[in-house]
């Protein structure tokens, strides 16, 4: 049996223990067997081990190891720039490390903020007297003393009760108050018992006693906490390509080093030379900027996507948002505005009137339909009842208290009703059981009204009469209540919350004279019905999960044209398997109603299990575990609470599903320029390979130095290729279908045109510029060691150049995936623009400035001789532009 | 046969007295409730143990002995149990450091008993005679008849229905590389491999639903799937790990018994 459900005295049986609390011996003994009433501490992560274990991930340690070998290599042959190479790599190494290690860090945040929530001193009472104590020697068996504002340490059965009033937003995102009893009731689960209170749960009003009957991980909060700690985001697309990325690369570099330290071992070179020339095309093949690049391209993304109202948490995210499938959305503040708006009344006369205006606004039009001279006034009588039955007010342009009523106050003062004429006596207030509230008042004439508000069916019930067409009280029969609950049910599937309003001059709530109906709607964003169209488009399926009934929740979603097949309840989904639930949404779109958002968490887990990409919304504390586990954690920046918001990747500063559409179309766009970009720095090795391997065949100097390797791929390339992480939505983005879970970045068509179309002219650049430097200048084949060092550095310094001035062309051909590079406009990436002029400022530089030649082993080169590298930075962009022409015609683009 | 119940008069080890007790009542067995007598349990609270449990004990014909012993508890618990017919030992466990390192229970989890061992961690102190579902998480398809008997008579005692919790675990590497079609093909096999339990609980007459997933945290996982769900008792088969184990680090069975958010016992069946 729950203990819930044990009256008083079996509930302190059951936990051994009495009114006046536990003896202090007893407690003491119960710590040890129960531990602490703690939650956190035990998985603390090290920090510094988890920094450090970055250091030993394969990438990190491939780039050790090159480093190790550099400083190897400068201690035998000094001079050679190899100590300036070792600690431009293991600069890369720490850079690397720091991003990664930095999105680890920020994940672990959600549970720091959830435990804050819990008190750190509670009142008990021990050995029959009220103390004070830490709230982790709280055990089960305790008395626990609760007052007004208190937070709640533990759960707990109630057993004295004097009004109390708890918020449990944090176990279930109801920010209402929620009224405690001490009776016991047959319910399902502990969170629906009103004679508990739950840890993390704040008392708002009253007091009470009650017995711990669960502490630390037993409580419903620890149940959260363990699933916020404990739920780990499946590895993202983007880790995932990451990985594959790093394997397949770091794989061709070792075999191709490998490779060639033993044929230079067979062709009489030595060791270290071949360890050095093994090295060199390790470095070559490792595309070291690329972990930095995809990081500060993510994070370049997130920012592009905080002007669109999303604010990014988790860099990873970028990305998968592009490979988002389905969304799902709360309706409240998301789809709709979350501003009540009262549109429609039903006078009981037969009128129906209704009125403009949205929300709060205090100035609008009354329609009157089937009206005469006397509707007027009865509306206004109605108003009336409505608006001081209230305890909300509009004062000055600020709105306070609940949305309902404040929806009824907008209408009253539309129609210029002042109150002041009125005078309060009393108040009987709305309880979930009475289902309606009723307030009396003191007319200017000395007459005391009551005024009552409810549900229509309640107030209906308890009416004798009406209000007819000649303002006159007429006898409510069965066939003027058919008529009104006529109207309510068409009221009702147009998605309206529905209250009805009456008065009695006796101050009872029996006999009521029916005055009418209100219909009430949180209005559906304008841009949401626009956005649903696009994210059909996209391929992406919007569910959406509502607290409210399928009548209303069908109604809504015919409203904002969000189509479904199905609608299933909470109390379905309760029912259902895991297995039912994943065949279900399977291929249908489901409309979820009555859903508790325990049960999001389910629903998450079903469509990962189903191959989908989740992105799914959530505000309340308990909506936590759900937006770790879904692909995309959404938060409400303006309703979600500081839990919702740590636990998500995340968060939408306006609330509004529209902007979640627009962060899909960014994670699309970033999807698509890593792909650009890194086929951009895979074209790079091509002319950086090349050379030592046809140094390795032939007798020709070397073409070039390892370190002018690295000032391509830690240097020249950075910039273009971020810029390239920058470019803006391509016309189609959003017409495709989402990237699939196993579409790679990396794939057959990156390597296609990285490695064997771009790069291999690249390639045919730089080698033609070094052979043709050193042929104008005198040198024959054969010639391996060159006796004019400075000729030496300026053919290196063409070879250098012959890729450079081809990175510059291939960054702007690859700007477009498929489109001409014409089409997008010269100048729509400023930060393109901006690496153009840096680029050409740095060639100048390894022309013209000694510190810079120094480091990179490079040389001033004549005017008249640069006129080599020309034709083939035309030939690299003009081909590209006509595959890519080539591809549009396949495709029709 | 008997069933021992190791008791010292704390609300937990009541507890852990009371699921032997059912456990005794379906195979039949007497329960023996023993206690070693130490300066640190008060008796008043080891005789109101003796009389509840005797007490219920009657109510449903369970034959109840009480054995009082002295001397070291590691020694005298294990000279008892040599020389009487047991199967399977309950003993509650409570925090020191940990629940479970370095406890008096790890102790009889390493002395070779000639019993099954069923160590309690108790959270819930109201949940001791009703259980809507039973977990058992497992590794892939690894459940042996001594487990799966144990389970059983635990179903049965308290009419529960009951979850097999198969985990796979891997390396990120192979998660990164394990594509649906290869998933479903695992769990084909994992199923195949289990068929047999499902088909002996209904010949036992209990409802048994087997559940997968794969993770790259095993203990993680069993707490999340725990944490979710509305299990009330979880039975996690726990193995007698070598020094060797121990020194790599803590056993995973502490972190369970640490962060269980329902009643847990740690089951070592007796070693052949």
């Amino acid at each position: 049996m729950n203990p819930y459900e044990l009256d008083t005295k079996q509930l302190l049986s059951k936990f051994h223990t009495n009114k006046n609390g536990l003896s202090s011996k007893k407690a003491k003994r119960r710590l040890e067997e129960f531990g602490l009433n703690t939650i956190e501490n035990e998985d603390k992560k090290n920090y510094i081990k988890e920094y450090l274990k970055q250091y030993i991930q394969f990438f990190a340690i491939l780039l050790e190891v090159a480093a190790l070998l550099s400083f190897i290599a400068d201690h035998y042959v000094p001079d050679q720039g190899s100590d300036i190479l070792g600690t431009a790599i293991l600069a890369a190494v720490v850079i690397n490390a720091t991003f990664a290690f930095w999105q680890d860090y920020k994940a672990d945040q959600a549970m720091e903020a959830l435990l804050r929530l819990i008190p750190t001193l509670v009142n008990v009472k021990r050995d029959d007297e009220k103390v004070t104590l830490d709230a982790s020697k709280l055990v089960p068996g305790d008395i626990l003393i609760i007052e007004e504002g208190d937070k709640i340490a533990a759960d707990a059965v109630i057993i004295e009760n004097s009004s109390l009033y708890i918020n449990t937003s944090a176990l279930n995102g109801e920010s209402k108050p929620s009224r405690r009893e001490s009776e016991n009731k047959k319910v399902k689960l502990p969170l629906e018992a009103k004679n508990m209170i739950f840890a993390g749960t704040t008392a708002v009003s009253g007091s009470a006693i009650a017995v711990v009957t669960a502490t630390a991980h037993a409580t419903q909060f620890g149940k959260i906490a363990t699933l916020t700690k404990n739920v780990k985001k499946t590895i993202t697309p983007i880790q995932k390509e990451i990985i594959r990325i790093t394997q397949i690369l770091t794989l061709i570099a070792v075999m191709m080093g490998i490779v060639f330290f033993i044929l230079g071992i067979f062709s009489d070179r030595n060791i270290l030379i071949a360890s050095i020339f093994a090295l060199s095309l390790i470095v070559a093949n490792v595309p070291e900027g690329l972990m930095p690049t995809i990081t500060l391209a993510l994070s370049m993304a997130s920012q592009r996507m905080a002007k669109r109202n999303a604010l990014i948490k988790n860099l990873d995210s970028v990305q998968t948002l592009g490979s988002a499938t389905v969304i799902c959305t709360d309706k409240t503040g998301t789809l709709t505005k979350n501003e009540m708006t009262l549109k429609e009344i039903y006078l009981s006369s037969g009128e129906k009137i209704t009125i403009e205006g949205v929300g709060y606004e205090t100035k609008g039009v009354f329609r009157y339909e089937n009206s005469n001279d006397r509707s007027k006034i009865r509306l206004e009588n109605l108003l009336y009842a409505g608006l001081l039955n209230s305890r909300a007010t509009i004062e000055n342009g600020n709105f306070f208290g609940d949305p309902t009523e404040l929806s009824i106050v907008a209408a009253a003062k539309k129609m210029g009703l002042d109150p002041k004429n009125y005078k309060k006596i009393s108040e009987n207030p709305f309880t979930g059981e009475r289902k309606m509230m009723s307030s009396l008042y003191t007319t200017d004439k000395n007459e005391q009204i009551l005024y009552i508000k409810g549900a229509p069916e309640v107030i209906l019930q308890r009416s004798s009469s009406y209000i007819d067409k000649n303002s006159s009280i007429q006898t409510l029969d069965q066939k003027e209540k058919e008529k009104i609950k006529e109207q309510l049910d068409i009221f009702e599937n147009n998605a309206y919350r529905v209250l009805a309003i009456g008065i009695n001059s006796n101050n009872s709530e029996d006999d009521i004279v029916f005055l009418g109906l209100v219909a009430i709607m949180d209005l559906p964003r304008a841009e949401v019905k626009e956005a649903l169209v696009q994210c059909a488009e996209a391929g992406i399926r919007t569910m959406m999960l509502t607290g409210d009934n399928h009548k209303t929740a069908a109604a809504v979603a015919k409203k904002i044209g969000l189509k479904y097949d199905k609608i299933v309840t909470g109390e379905e989904i309760a029912k259902f398997t895991d297995t039912e639930l994943e065949e279900i949404l399977k291929d249908n779109d489901i409309l979820f109603a009555r859903m508790e958002s325990n049960q999001k968490l389910k629903i998450a887990t079903a469509l990962q299990k189903n191959g989908e990409v989740v992105a799914m919304t959530g505000d309340g504390v308990n909506d936590a575990p759900s937006l770790k586990r879904a692909d995309i954690g959404i938060a409400m920046g303006q309703s979600g609470t500081e839990v919702a918001k740590e636990a998500a990747d995340m968060i939408l500063l306006d609330d509004n599903f529209r902007s979640i559409v627009a962060a899909i179309e960014e994670g699309r766009t970033v999807y698509f320029n890593i792909k650009k970009f890194v086929t951009y720095i895979l074209s790079s090795n091509v002319p950086e390979i090349v050379p030592y391997i046809l140094q390795f065949f032939f007798k020709i100097p070397l073409p070039l130095s390892v370190i002018q390797i690295l000032s391509i791929d830690l240097g020249s390339d950075m910039l273009p290729g971020l810029a390239l992480g920058s470019e803006k939505p391509e016309a189609n983005i959003m017409k495709r279908p989402p990237v699939g879970k196993n579409e790679k970045i990396l794939d057959w068509e990156v390597f296609k045109r990285g490695y064997f179309f771009i790069g291999l002219i690249e390639a045919a650049a730089a080698m033609a510029a070094f052979i043709s430097f050193l042929l104008l200048h005198g040198w024959e084949y054969g010639v391996v060691d060159l006796n004019d060092p400075l000729l030496h550095r300026q053919a290196m310094t063409m070879t250098l150049l012959g890729a450079v001035t081809c990175q510059l062309f291939n960054a702007w051909t690859m700007r477009s995936w498929e489109y001409s590079a014409f089409s997008i406009g010269w100048n729509t990436n400023k930060l393109l623009l901006i690496a153009m002029g840096i680029e050409i400022l740095w060639i100048w530089m390894l022309l013209n400035v000694e510190s810079v030649q120094m480091i990179f082993n490079t040389a001033y080169v004549p005017m008249g001789d640069l006129w080599i590298l020309l034709p083939f930075p035309i030939i690299l962009f003009v081909s590209h532009e006509l595959y890519k022409y080539r591809i549009r015609k396949k495709k029709n683009l | 046969m008997k069933v021992i119940a190791a008791v010292n008069g704390s609300v937990v080890s009541q507890m852990s007295a009371k699921y032997a007790l059912e456990y005794a009542n379906v195979l039949h067995y007497d329960l023996v409730l023993l206690y070693i007598k130490n300066k640190k349990d008060p008796m008043e609270d080891v005789n109101e143990t003796f009389e509840t449990l005797s007490l219920e004990g009657s109510k449903i014909g369970v034959n109840i002995e009480t054995v009082i012993l002295k001397g070291d508890p590691h020694k005298a618990i294990k000279d008892y149990l040599l020389n009487t017919n047991a199967d399977t030992l309950f003993c509650s466990t409570r925090r020191g450091k940990d629940y479970f390192t370095n406890s008096f229970s790890e102790r009889l989890s390493k002395a070779k008993l000639p019993v099954n061992l069923a160590v309690v961690r108790v959270v819930h102190l109201a949940q001791n005679n009703s259980f809507e579902s039973i977990i058992l998480p497992i590794k892939e398809s690894k459940l042996s008849v001594k487990k799966f008997t144990f389970f059983s008579v635990m179903a049965k005692a308290f009419d529960a229905k009951t979850e097999v919790y198969s985990i796979t675990t891997m390396s990120k590497n192979k998660m990164v590389h394990i594509d649906i079609k290869k998933a479903k093909e695992m769990l084909a096999f994992i199923n195949s491999n289990l068929r047999h339990y499902v088909q002996l609980s209904k010949i036992l007459g209990f409802h048994l639903t087997i559940k997968h997933e794969f993770t790259l945290n095993e203990e993680n996982t069993i707490l999340e799937h725990i944490a979710r769900s509305n299990h009330q008792l979880a039975i996690i088969g726990a193995k007698r790990l070598s020094f060797f184990s121990r020194f790599l680090g803590k056993e995973p069975i502490e972190k369970l018994l640490q962060n269980s958010s329902i009643n847990t016992i740690a089951f070592y069946p007796q070693e052949e």
